[in-house]
C-alpha cells in the first residue's frame, strides 16, 4: 500500500552526490515529495532526508540502489522509527503592531524574528501536522508570504 | 612531474599494459607523454571500438580494460560501450579528455558534459580539475571497477591538468578514504545462510543449479562448481555469460536456459523444487514471463555479490551476498552435512527432454552446421566472440568453449557492433589464442572499421560473417509475431565482402553450400586473420524459442 515514507541517506559531501542520488529516482520515474540535506557532527558527513509516497517494496528497492553509490555511506527507510520531526516555516505578514501579529498566531508557538516597515517576519518550527494547520491559518490571513522547508527527522 | 605523466605512472602502478583509444585536441599533452611510457596504445578507428576492445580485453583476462577518448564526440561515442560494460559487469576505466577547467560550462569547442552524460552508464565517474587528485582517483577507480560486482568507471580530465606540475611522491602517499575501502570490502558468507541452503538441499527432491556470470568472473569458482556438481550429482543450467564455466558436454550440464534455451534446461527450471542461483540476476531473457517462472519451485536460493539483485526480479527465500567461489567453497566445506541423495530419476527425467536439431541445409548451408564445424576447431584456448542477433543464439546453443572467460558476448545490453572490436581486444589480451568471431551482416556493419587492426597487428582472429541480407532476429520476430510484415529488416545494399576485406588487405573466403565446408575448415586452420562469409538462408530461424510474454513451459521448436 502506498503511504508517505522517509529515507535517511548518510553520505559524503562530494561534488555531484545529490545529482547521483536524485538521478536514481528519476531513472525509475519515482518522484520525490521533499528532500532535505543536513550537516552532522561528523566532518564531511551529511544526512539527506527524502520523503516519497510509494509502496514499501519500491522504497526498499531504491534504498538498495542508493546503497551502491560510492559516496553514500548508509541508507535506511526510517518511516517506522521516527521519534522527532520538524519543519521550518518562515512568514512575512503585514500587521499594525506586534500585538496584532502575536494575536493572529496565538494558537501557534511562533517566534517573531524581525520587524521592518510594518512587516513582521515570523518563524514557526513544528511537526508536519501542526505546520499544515499553521499554513491553513496563513491562507486565511490573505496577504502573507511564506516559505516551508523540507522535514528533518531524528530517530 | 606533470599531470599527464603522473596519470600514466598511476596506470602503470595498476599494471596497465595496453590501452585502446583515439587522441584529440585536449589529449595532445597526454599522448605526447604516452609515447615515453611503457604502456602500449592501440589506435582504434572509432571510440566505440576502443571501449568494446577494452571490454573484450577485460573479459578474457579478468584485468581492467582501459580506453581513452577525447572530449565532446569522443566521450559521447563511449556511452554505448559503458552501458554494455555496466550491464555485463566488466571492469573498465574510461579516460576522457575535457576542455580546460576555466572553460567548463562555457560551451567551448568539443565540450560536452561528460560526467552528466555518463552517470547512468557507469558504476562511478569523476571529473579532475587538479592534477594532485590523479593518483588517488585512479586508485579509487581501479578499486571500484574491480570490487564487488565489476563495472566501468569514467575519469574525465580537464586539458590544463596534464600540464600542471605536481609532486611525484603523491604516487606513494595518496590514500583512498576509509569509507570507500569499507564500502568495497569483500562480503563474508554468513554461516546462518549456508545452514539454510544445506537444509533446503537436504529436503529437495529435484534440485537445480543456475550458473550465472558471477561464477564466470570469480577466480576458482568454475573448479569449485565442478566439484560440487560431481559430489552431489546436481543438474546445472547456465546463462549466456556462464558458457564454458561448466563443460557443456558434462552429463550434468543442461546448457543454456531462457528465451533461446534448450528444452531440457527450460523443463528443469519449470519443474525443479529447489533452485540455487549462483551469480545470475534473473534477467528477463532467462525468465521470460516472470509470473510463470519457476512454476513448481518451492525454495529459491540466490547468491550474488550485488545485494540490489535480491528479489529484484524473482522473490527469493534465501539471499546470500557473497562472491560465487566463497559461496561454493562454503558448501563444499560442509559436504558432510549435505545428504548424498539419489537424484537419478529426476536427472533422467530432465535429460529425456533433450531434442535433436535439424541442421539440414535448405538452399544454403545451415548455421547449425557451421556452428558444429567451429566447435570441432575449438581447443582449450579458443575464444569465441559473438555479436548480437540470431548468430549469437546459434553460437550460444551450438558452440561450446572449453573454459570460463572464453565466451565473449554482449548479453545485457545486446549491443550490435560489439563483436569485432571485442574480438580485437581479446586477441590483444591473449595473443597465442585463436579468436573466432561469429557475427552477422547487420552487426558487422556497425563497427567493421576495426578490420584495419586485424591487418595492422596480424591478429589471430577469424571473422565469420553469417550473411542473410537482413536483420535476422528482427525478421524472425516479424515472421512469428507480426504477420510476416518485414518492416525495414531486409537489406538490399550489402557491400561486396570480398572487395571490402580486400581493401583492408585481408584474406577472404566465401561459402554458401554444405559442400564448401572443407573451404571453411581450411580458412579456420589458417594462421592470422581471415574473413569468412557464410551465405545463409534469410528465412533460417533460431529455435528453440519462447516468446517473451509467455512461460518457459511454452517453448517452441521448429
Amino acid at each position: 500500500m502506498e503511504k508517505q515514507r522517509v529515507i535517511e541517506i548518510k553520505c559524503v559531501n562530494s561534488t555531484g552526490v545529490l545529482n547521483r542520488i536524485t538521478a536514481l529516482f528519476f531513472a525509475r520515474g519515482i518522484s520525490i515529495d521533499s528532500i532535505m540535506s543536513c550537516e552532522t557532527k561528523k566532518d564531511n558527513e551529511y544526512v539527506i532526508f527524502v520523503e516519497l509516497t510509494y509502496d514499501w517494496k519500491v522504497v526498499a528497492f531504491i534504498c538498495r540502489l542508493l546503497k551502491k553509490l560510492v559516496d553514500v555511506i548508509n541508507v535506511k527507510d526510517i518511516t517506522e522509527e521516527i521519534h522527532t520531526e520538524t519543519q521550518l516555516t518562515l512568514v512575512k505578514v503585514k500587521c499594525t503592531n506586534k500585538l496584532e501579529c502575536t494575536k493572529h498566531f496565538e494558537d501557534f508557538n511562533v517566534e517573531v524574528i524581525n520587524e521592518k516597515d510594518g512587516k513582521f517576519y515570523i518563524e514557526f518550527a513544528n511537526s508536519k501536522e501542526k505546520t499544515e494547520a499553521f499554513v491553513q491559518k496563513l491562507h486565511k490571513l490573505g496577504s502573507v508570504k511564506y516559505l516551508k522547508s523540507g522535514r528533518m527527522f531524528l530517530k | 612531474m606533470n599531470g599527464a605523466t603522473i596519470l600514466l605512472k598511476s596506470l602503470e602502478k595498476h599494471n596497465v599494459k595496453t590501452v585502446f583509444g583515439i587522441p584529440g585536441g585536449v589529449l595532445l599533452k597526454l599522448y605526447d607523454e604516452l609515447k615515453n611510457s611503457d604502456i602500449e596504445h592501440i589506435l582504434t578507428r572509432h571510440e566505440q571500438g576502443a571501449i568494446h576492445a577494452a571490454d573484450g580485453y577485460a573479459r578474457v583476462t579478468g584485468e581492467v580494460g582501459v580506453c581513452i577518448a577525447t572530449s565532446g564526440p569522443g566521450a559521447a561515442n563511449l556511452i554505448t560501450g559503458l552501458g554494455n560494460a555496466l550491464s555485463d559487469s566488466t571492469p573498465i576505466i574510461a579516460l576522457t579528455g575535457q576542455v580546460k577547467s576555466a572553460l567548463l560550462g562555457k560551451d567551448a569547442f568539443q565540450e560536452i558534459n561528460t560526467v552528466g552524460l555518463s552517470q547512468a552508464v557507469t558504476k562511478h565517474n569523476y571529473i579532475i580539475k587538479d592534477a594532485k587528485e590523479i593518483p588517488r582517483i585512479v586508485d579509487e577507480a581501479f578499486l571500484i571497477a574491480t570490487s564487488g560486482r565489476p563495472g566501468p568507471v569514467l575519469i574525465d580530465i580537464c586539458a590544463d591538468v596534464y600540464f600542471q606540475e605536481v609532486d611525484e611522491r603523491l604516487l606513494e602517499t595518496s590514500q583512498i578514504p576509509d569509507y570507500i575501502l569499507k564500502k568495497f570490502s569483500k562480503p563474508f558468507v554468513k554461516d546462518k545462510k549456508i545452514d539454510k541452503v544445506i537444509k533446503a538441499l537436504n529436503k529437495a527432491k529435484k534440485p537445480l543449479l543456475l550458473v550465472g556470470n558471477g561464477v564466470n568472473l570469480s577466480p576458482g569458482a568454475p573448479q569449485s562448481l565442478l566439484q560440487l556438481v560431481n559430489k552431489l550429482n546436481l543438474m546445472a543450467t547456465n546463462t549466456l555469460h556462464a558458457k564454458g564455466v561448466l563443460d557443456e558436454d558434462h552429463p550434468n550440464s543442461l546448457r543454456m536456459l531462457g528465451m533461446h534455451g534448450t528444452f531440457e534446461a527450460n523443463y528443469a527450471i519449470q519443474n525443479c523444487d529447489l533452485l540455487i542461483n549462483i551469480g545470475s540476476r534473473f534477467d528477463d531473457r532467462i525468465t521470460c514471463n516472470v509470473d510463470h517462472f519457476l512454476e513448481k519451485c518451492e525454495y529459491i536460493v540466490h547468491c550474488d555479490i550485488d545485494a540490489s539483485e535480491f528479489s529484484k526480479n524473482v522473490q527469493t527465500d534465501v539471499a546470500v551476498q557473497a562472491d560465487a567461489n566463497d559461496f561454493l567453497q562454503a558448501l563444499l566445506q560442509n559436504l558432510d552435512r549435505i545428504d548424498q541423495k539419489d537424484y537419478t530419476a529426476w536427472n533422467k527425467e530432465v535429460v529425456s527432454k533433450r531434442k535433436g536439431v535439424n541442421d539440414k541445409p535448405n538452399q544454403h548451408v545451415h548455421p547449425i552446421l557451421i556452428s558444429k564445424e567451429i566447435n570441432n576447431h575449438i581447443d582449450e584456448k579458443t575464444i569465441i566472440v559473438t555479436d548480437v542477433g540470431q548468430h549469437q543464439m546459434f553460437a550460444a546453443l551450438y558452440m561450446y568453449p572449453r573454459s570460463n572467460r572464453q565466451f565473449v558476448s554482449s548479453g545485457g545490453l545486446g549491443t550490435m557492433g560489439y563483436g569485432l572490436p571485442a574480438a580485437v581486444g581479446s586477441a590483444f589480451a591473449k595473443r597465442d589464442n585463436n579468436v573466432i568471431l561469429v557475427t552477422g551482416d547487420g552487426s558487422f556493419q556497425m563497427t567493421f572499421q576495426e578490420l584495419a587492426l586485424l591487418k595492422e597487428y596480424n591478429l589471430n582472429v577469424k571473422v565469420v560473417i553469417y550473411d542473410n541480407n537482413c536483420l535476422g532476429m528482427v525478421r524472425q520476430w516479424q515472421e512469428l509475431f507480426y504477420d510476416e510484415n518485414y518492416a525495414e529488416s531486409l537489406f538490399t545494399g550489402n557491400p561486396d565482402w570480398k572487395l571490402l576485406t580486400a581493401s583492408y588487405g585481408l584474406d577472404f573466403v566465401s561459402i554458401s553450400k554444405e559442400e564448401d565446408i572443407d573451404v571453411f575448415k581450411k580458412a579456420l586452420d589458417k594462421k592470422g586473420p581471415v574473413v569468412i562469409e557464410v551465405k545463409i538462408d534469410a528465412m533460417a530461424n533460431v529455435f528453440p524459442m519462447v516468446p517473451s510474454s509467455e512461460s518457459l513451459t511454452n517453448i517452441r521448436g521448429e
